[in-house]
């Protein structure tokens, strides 16, 4: 009899442990994106991505002119209830523009990061990429990117009133030959 | 003696006489249809072709940039036809003896032949850029006619006055006719461009100061368009400065236009 018995409680402690084995590699969201070739993949190992996003990647004109300085913001949005160091690598084009490393947001907190930018004629894409670094063996982990693109008109060259003025100027300097001599006339005659 | 207001006066009036007098010689030497047929035809060309066979740049910009980068041959055509016999002219024809010879003053005569040149050269290339500007109208739409447009003409407006005051300059010096008007053509469509090209990559100077280096601005003004183009054997070839450039123009226009009045008052008829 006490063997049955020992032997129904292992079966139940075996089918919980198996349950419980189950329950863990079958929720959700358990899946992290390690930065190629930061860490092996281990995502079994890590309970939950957090919550953190880029809500807003803007430029500070609309209407840029080539040399304009421009303020680019990165608005990244922590929804978890825990800090967190985070890094933002702002891409200009293909490549870096400019690195953030262990920004903290406070939990629950949006934070904007700017950073500033000469405008160069043309249509320019900025990717601003989000990403954590977890301890080893994970690694960079990237979160969340967002790109915007800008089109910036390019530099005006010269002034219209410049030619204008030397148009004036020719035609007077012409018609005023005419009088020339008739001054000279004049001063001679004192 | 004549009070000075009166004097002055009159010697504007004789101006306008000669003025008057070349333009009425241009236009009865048929001079002026054939430059002005050629003002419309040249731009007509860019229109048409890409009509029937291809299509229209993307902007506005580009179309003009391409289309009055032949303006420059024109002014150089133009002012050759109106300024090459300007004086030199009336020493081949002897027709100088009849005109120095009235009691006009003689820069009165020289300054109003160098405007009778200029006069009919400007409205050749305000009808380039009239048809220019038709056809953006009616290509890209009323919006499409910036401020840069103006510029270019302005600037083509300069570049000519500089270009007619060379030729005049070569007809106070020269002889005959057909020499000044070879001359004045080939200089500013060949020997000058040469020496810049030589200038800018054989020593490798930026060759601001030669007369037909910032003829580029006519062009170079559209922004959207690139400011730097491949030269000869794939170097990249320098853009002129936009304030430099039209002040080269206009002292060589001065320069060139007193040093051709001087001469031709100093000139005798043999």
């Amino acid at each position: 009899m006490m063997r049955e018995g020992w032997q129904k409680v292992g079966t139940v402690v075996t089918l919980t442990l198996l349950t419980f084995a189950l329950l863990l590699f079958s929720v959700p969201g358990t899946q992290w994106t390690p930065v190629e070739g930061s860490s092996p993949d281990i995502s079994q190992d890590i309970p939950e991505e957090p919550d953190i996003k880029i809500s807003e990647l803007s430029f500070s004109e609309t209407e840029v002119r080539e040399g304009d300085e421009v303020i680019i913001s990165v608005t990244v949005k922590n929804n978890e209830t825990y800090d967190m160091d985070i890094n933002i690598n702002l891409i200009w084009g293909d490549e870096e523009f400019e690195r953030l490393e262990n920004e903290t947001i406070d939990a629950g907190s949006e934070t904007t990061f700017e950073f500033e930018w000469e405008a160069q004629a043309g249509r320019q894409t900025f990717t601003a990429g989000l990403t954590v670094d977890l301890p080893e063996p994970i690694g960079i982990v990237e979160l969340d990117h967002r790109s915007e693109t800008i089109e910036v008109n390019p530099e005006p060259v010269g002034d219209i009133y410049y030619p204008l003025a030397i148009l004036v100027l020719i035609f007077l300097v012409v018609i005023g030959t005419v009088l020339v001599p008739s001054v000279l006339a004049r001063v001679k005659n004192r | 003696m004549k009070p000075f207001k009166e004097d002055v006066l009159e010697d504007l009036r004789n101006t306008c006489l000669t003025i008057t007098f070349e333009l009425k010689k241009h236009f009865r030497r048929k001079r002026m249809i054939l430059s002005f047929t050629l003002a419309v035809a040249l731009p007509l060309i860019f229109y048409i072709a890409p009509r029937l066979w291809g299509s229209f740049p993307d902007s506005a910009d580009q179309f003009a940039s391409i289309n009055l980068s032949f303006v420059e041959f024109l002014i150089v055509i133009s002012g050759s036809l109106f300024a090459g016999d300007a004086i030199s002219g009336e020493f081949e024809e002897k027709t100088g003896l009849l005109l120095f010879s009235t009691p006009q003053r003689h820069t009165t005569i020289f300054v109003g032949k160098y405007i009778g040149a200029l006069i009919p050269t400007f409205a050749v290339v305000s009808i380039y850029y009239l048809t220019t500007s038709f056809e953006i109208i009616g290509i890209y739409g009323m919006d499409a006619i910036t401020i840069d447009f103006f510029k270019s003409y302005f600037v083509a407006l300069i570049y000519t006055s500089s270009a007619v005051s060379l030729i005049f300059l070569f007809s106070s010096i020269l002889k005959k006719k057909i020499t000044t008007t070879l001359l004045g053509f080939f200089s500013l469509i060949m020997i000058f461009p040469i020496i810049s090209t030589v200038l800018e990559f054989v020593i490798e100077v930026e060759p601001w100061y030669i007369m037909t280096y910032p003829v580029g601005l006519i062009t170079d003004v559209f922004a959207a368009v690139p400011l730097f183009g491949a030269g000869p054997g794939g170097q990249v070839m320098s853009s002129p400065d936009f304030y430099e450039g039209i002040a080269v123009m206009a002292t060589y226009t001065l320069v060139l236009f007193f040093a051709g009045v001087l001469i031709s008052a100093k000139r005798r008829m043999e």
